[in-house]
């Protein structure tokens, strides 16, 4: 049974929000370059094609279970269906992804912005800007994070725990009641000094939040304009602990 | 260059190809909840809509405090069926999302499922990468977060990219 710890009454919905459609123009350029007299595209759409059509069959005579989420994948076809999926996008991924050479730039300023030299980093792949359909944004992981970097400038956009395998040990971060929030802010304004030496936060309307008092949030926005129904930001989390939460930049998108 | 910006509310599903960003609400025809409903909250003026954005709706989101290792209280967000490569992410709320295991569960690839937990309490009104995945089908989120001690679970937005 579960435990109703709020009294707070259940607000109703007025009901009319569903889905907000924004058209954007989101292909990156590498999409119009040919190879062989195909296109990317039409590469991208042939491989899809074939993932596409490995799945029915699976769908068909594969192994399947009844599931809350419905029919899916079962045993040995989840296994199988998985690993196609992954290697398809794989596949994709070098067709539209800078080279190596190029990503180790993002991989310096991921080391820079750690403060770890060894710290091992992972190119996990390039897509969309969570901030901006129009930048291409290289995702990179480390054994805790998440890092989504500006593919144009190897500018990082975001960091911050990354999603885990439901188990998997997580991240640990020092709540001690260790730093005012006065303490934090200014701690806050010194790390944007140090990364992202070009903001002058001044500028910028501020907003302070925080989760129960114990995990700050410092952000900026650029209120003159809007990106995708959007402010511009630049955002440090603190724990009261003095530990970095996450941060995101999106004011050079 | 956003080229339109408009709101939906019917609950058409379509297999055509998609293009853009789309934005799933927690409300509306595209969301589901289950579970008692004197657990369920709402929290106005906060999530993606209530609080970043001013040309959608609801302006509130949706909320349950954590119910240790089993199911009681999840939502599902219907996400329009499209066979193609899209990347999905979820706005995590300022507000009311203190959870450090939110467990979600995603369909894709006709009938594969990918299971992930987010912590919510590191994010504040940001959007947070779930992956790119080939023909993502629908989205769910539980309050069985494993965690000893009382955290909320927020239910905001879900965003597909194409």
């Amino acid at each position: 049974m579960k435990t109703q710890y709020s009294k707070k009454q259940i607000l109703k919905l007025a009901g009319f929000g569903s889905l907000a459609l924004i058209l954007g123009l989101g292909v990156t350029g590498a999409f119009a370059s040919n190879n062989g007299g195909q296109s990317v595209q039409e590469r991208i759409q042939s491989l899809l094609s074939k993932l596409q059509s490995a799945s029915q069959q699976e769908q068909k005579s594969g192994q399947l279970a009844d599931t809350p989420q419905g029919k899916v994948f079962a045993g040995e076809s989840a296994q199988k269906m998985e690993k196609l999926h992954n290697d398809t996008q794989a596949e994709i991924d070098a067709l539209i992804a800078r080279p190596e050479s190029e990503r180790q730039q993002a991989v310096s300023e991921i080391k820079q912005f750690a403060d770890k030299q060894d710290l091992a980093v992972n190119y996990k792949n390039t897509s969309k800007s969570s901030y901006n359909a129009n930048v291409s944004a290289e995702i990179y992981t480390t054994a805790f994070d998440q890092y989504e970097v500006d593919a144009r400038n190897n500018q990082i956009i975001q960091f911050g725990p990354k999603p885990l395998e439901i188990g998997q040990e997580s991240k640990k971060f020092d709540t001690t009641a260790r730093y005012s929030k006065a303490e934090l802010e200014t701690m806050a304004r010194q790390f944007i000094s140090k990364n992202a030496p070009g903001v002058n936060v001044d500028n910028l309307t501020q907003k302070i939040g925080d989760k129960d008092g114990i995990n700050y949030f410092f952000r900026w926005e650029d209120t003159t304009r809007e990106i995708e129904d959007m402010h511009p930001l630049i955002q440090v989390g603190f724990s009261r602990g003095g530990d970095l939460l996450s941060y995101t930049n999106s004011l050079g998108l | 260059m956003i080229a339109m910006v408009a709101v939906l509310a019917g609950g058409v599903k379509s297999a055509h190809a998609l293009s853009g960003t789309y934005n799933y609400a927690s409300s509306g025809s595209y969301f589901y909840e289950y579970g008692p409903s004197q657990y369920w909250h709402t929290t106005t003026n906060a999530g993606y809509c209530g609080h970043i954005s001013g040309s959608c709706s609801p302006n509130s989101m949706r909320w349950t405090y954590n119910n240790g290792c089993s199911v009681s209280n999840q939502a599902e967000w219907i996400n329009i069926t499209s066979a193609q490569n899209g990347t999905e992410k979820v706005f995590i709320p300022g507000s009311s999302a203190t959870t450090t295991r939110a467990p979600y569960t995603m369909t894709y690839n006709g009938a594969n499922t990918h299971t992930f937990t987010i912590n919510q309490n590191a994010y504040y009104d940001t959007w947070i990468l779930a992956g790119t995945y080939y023909d993502i089908r629908n989205t769910w989120l539980s309050d069985a977060t494993c965690e000893g001690s009382s955290t909320q679970v927020g239910f905001d937005e879900i965003r597909i990219m194409y």
